[in-house]
C-alpha cells in the first residue's frame, strides 16, 4: 500500500490518479489489482511469482516525473436526486439532534456542497465523496448494520455516499437515491474525479424516478 | 449443456474459482474459493487449470444426479460422499455415469467441501471469473439453488481416466481441519496506534467465531480492543483484521468490500484465511504475530508444491521434473 498523506486533500486526487496510471503502465504484468483511494493506492500482485520486496524495487524504477505530467482531466458533473426522509433515512433525525440542528438544515447543508468522487469501492459502484460540511459530519455507527437497502444515502465523518445495492454498512443513513449507480454492462456509473451534487426531491418525484420507498425497518426482514 | 443436476445444494453452495482480478477499482469484490488449499488440490487432482471453477459446498447436504458421464474430485471437509450409495474417495478422484446419484452428508469437521469437475464447471463468466459474490446480486452468479444444472464440458471419449482414479492427496499435504492453532497475523497499518495493552490482549486472547460470520467477514467474540477511531477509507485485502467501534475484531474474507474505513490491526495470510473459513461459529480463534517475508515464503512454497506435484500411474504423488 502506498500512502501519500494522512488526511483527505482534494488536490491529492489528481496526483493519486497520475501515479495510478504510471504504475499501471510500468508494472502491468506484475499486478492483479490496483485500487486508488483518498490518500492511498493499494497494489495486489500474484504471490507465486513476486514478493513484497520485488514489487517495491519495481516501483522505484518508475520515473518520478511521470506522475506529475498528467494534467487534471475535465471532471464530469453529475446530479443525484435524494428523498430525505426518516422512513428511508433512519439516522436523519438522530444526526440532526447530535449536530444540534433541524432536519431541514441537515438537508440544506448536504445539498449545498459540490462533492468530489475520491474513490470507488466497498461495493460495486459505491463512490466515496467528500467533503461533507463539518457541521453535519457524524461518525460511523459503532457496529455496522447487517443490511442497508440499495439507494441509501449515508454520511461517515466528512464522507458521503450512495449504497448502489443492498449490503452491510456502518454509515449514518439520511435518505434514498433512485438513480442506478452500477450495471453489469457499464460497471460503475461514478468515476474518481467526478463532481456530484445532491438534489432534494419529494416522495412523488422519488417514485417517478424509479425509487423504492419501502421503509427502512421493513427492508430488514425482506 | 449437460453436467450435474443439483437436487439439493445444502445450506449454501456457490461456484468459485480464484476470483475476479482487476475489477476492484469498480468496487467489485474479488470473491474466490475461501479455502485456497483445498480448492487448488481439487483442480490439481484432475490436471485442471488452476483457475477452473469448483463448487464450494457449505456443511454438505448436497444431492445431485449426473446428466452426462463426469470425472470429479472432492477435497476439503469430509462429507462421507457416496455415488449410488457406494462410498467415494475423499481427497481423490471418482467417476459418475449418466443417471448416477451423488450424495454428500453434513461433515463432522470443517465447513467447506470442493467439488471439481474435469475442465471446470462452465457456469457464467463475468469479468474474467465465474466466482459468485451473493451480496452483489448479479444474474447467474448467485448461490446454487435447488433443481439447477451445473454445466460441464462434453466427456472426452479418447481420454483414459483410470490413472486419475488412483490419485489421492496424501494426508500430510491436506489442511488439518481439526487444528485450532493460532492464525499468523502480519502487523497492519494501524497496529502501532493500538495501545501496548490492546496489542497484548489481541495476541493473548482466545476469540470465538460469531454466528454473524460469512464469506464476507468472520466476526469474533471476545475481549474488545479500544479502537483508535475511523480512518480515511482505503482498500482492504483478504485477511485484513478490522477493529470497528465496538472493539470486536473481524477478519475480512473473499467476499469483503473492496474499501473500508475501520482501522486494520493486522492481516492474516491468504492460506490461513482458508483455515479460518473452515471453522464454524462457536469455534475458537487466536492470533500470533508473524513476519511478512515468512508468510510470503510459505505461500510461494505452496504454489510451487502444487505446480510441481503430479501422480505416477499407480497413484503415488511425485515431483514433476
Amino acid at each position: 500500500m502506498l500512502t501519500f498523506a494522512d488526511t483527505i486533500d482534494p488536490d491529492l486526487t489528481p496526483i493519486i490518479a497520475g501515479w495510478s496510471e504510471a504504475i499501471r503502465q510500468h508494472l502491468a504484468d506484475r499486478l492483479t489489482d490496483l485500487v486508488p483511494s483518498y490518500t492511498t493506492i493499494m497494489l495486489y500482485y500474484e504471490p507465486r511469482d513476486y514478493d513484497y520486496r520485488s514489487i517495491i524495487s519495481a516501483l522505484r524504477t518508475i520515473p518520478k516525473t511521470l506522475s506529475r505530467t498528467g494534467s487534471r482531466p475535465e471532471s464530469r458533473r453529475i446530479e443525484l436526486p435524494v428523498w430525505y426522509h426518516p422512513s428511508v433515512g433512519p439516522d436523519l433525525e438522530d444526526l440532526a439532534n447530535t449536530c444540534g440542528i433541524t432536519v431541514d438544515q441537515v438537508i440544506e447543508r448536504h445539498t449545498a456542497t459540490e462533492y468530489q468522487v475520491y474513490a470507488l469501492g466497498f461495493s460495486p459502484g459505491f463512490g466515496f465523496m467528500g467533503q461533507v460540511d463539518p457541521s453535519i459530519a457524524c461518525g460511523r455507527l459503532d457496529s455496522p448494520r447487517v443490511r442497508v437497502p440499495g439507494g441509501s444515502v449515508g454520511i461517515a465523518n466528512r464522507q458521503t455516499a450512495v449504497y448502489p445495492s443492498p449490503s452491510p454498512g456502518g454509515w449514518r443513513l439520511i435518505g434514498r437515491c433512485p438513480t442506478r449507480l452500477f450495471s453489469e454492462e457499464d460497471l460503475a456509473t461514478l468515476a474518481v474525479g467526478d463532481r456530484v451534487r445532491f438534489q432534494s426531491v419529494d416522495r412523488d418525484a422519488f417514485l417517478r424516478l424509479g425509487g423504492d420507498d419501502t421503509p427502512f425497518e421493513k427492508t430488514l426482514s425482506s | 449443456m449437460s453436467g450435474l443436476h443439483i437436487e439439493q445444494p445444502g445450506p449454501r453452495a456457490t461456484i468459485q474459482d480464484l476470483g475476479r482480478q482487476g475489477y476492484q477499482h469498480h468496487g467489485l469484490s474479488p470473491g474466490g474459493a475461501a479455502d485456497l488449499r483445498s480448492f487448488r488440490w481439487a483442480n490439481r487432482l484432475l490436471d485442471n487449470d488452476a483457475n477452473a471453477a469448483c463448487l464450494e459446498i457449505t456443511l454438505g447436504g448436497l444431492t445431485a444426479t449426473a446428466t452426462q458421464p463426469l470425472t470429479l474430485a472432492l477435497t476439503g471437509a469430509d462429507c462421507q460422499g457416496t455415488v449410488n450409495g457406494a462410498a467415494i474417495p475423499h481427497w481423490g478422484v471418482f467417476r459418475m455415469a449418466k443417471g448416477d446419484q451423488l450424495r454428500l452428508d453434513r461433515p463432522e469437521v470443517g465447513l467447506l467441501t470442493y467439488l471439481a469437475v474435469a475442465g471446470g464447471w462452465q457456469t457464467r463468466l463475468f469479468c474474467g471469473s465465474r466466482s459468485c459474490v451473493v451480496r452483489e446480486g448479479l444474474a447467474g452468479l448467485g448461490q446454487v439453488a435447488a433443481d439447477t444444472e451445473l454445466p460441464a464440458r462434453a466427456p472426452d471419449g479418447g481420454h483414459d481416466i483410470h490413472p486419475y482414479l488412483r490419485r489421492t492427496v496424501p494426508e500430510h499435504l491436506r489442511p488439518d481441519l481439526h487444528s485450532d492453532a493460532a492464525l499468523p497475523l502480519m502487523a497492519g497499518p494501524e497496529y502501532d496506534t493500538f495501545s501496548a495493552i490492546d496489542q497484548a490482549r489481541l495476541l493473548g486472547a482466545r476469540y470465538t467465531i460469531s454466528g454473524r460470520s460469512d464469506r464476507m467477514a468472520y466476526r469474533l467474540e471476545g475481549p474488545a480492543l479500544v479502537s483508535p477511531g475511523g480512518i480515511t477509507s482505503r482498500a482492504i485485502t483478504c485477511g485484513s483484521v478490522q477493529v470497528p467501534g465496538d472493539g470486536k475484531p473481524m477478519v475480512l474474507l473473499n467476499d469483503r468490500q473492496t474499501i473500508g474505513g475501520y482501522p486494520v490491526v493486522g492481516t492474516v495470510p491468504r492460506l490461513d484465511c482458508g483455515r479460518l473459513a473452515q471453522r464454524r461459529p462457536g469455534q475458537p480463534v487466536s492470533f500470533a504475530l508473524a513476519d511478512v517475508a515468512n508468510c510470503q515464503a510459505e505461500r510461494m512454497l505452496f504454489e510451487r508444491l502444487i505446480d510441481m506435484t503430479t501422480w505416477s500411474p499407480t497413484g503415488t504423488p511425485i515431483r514433476k521434473v
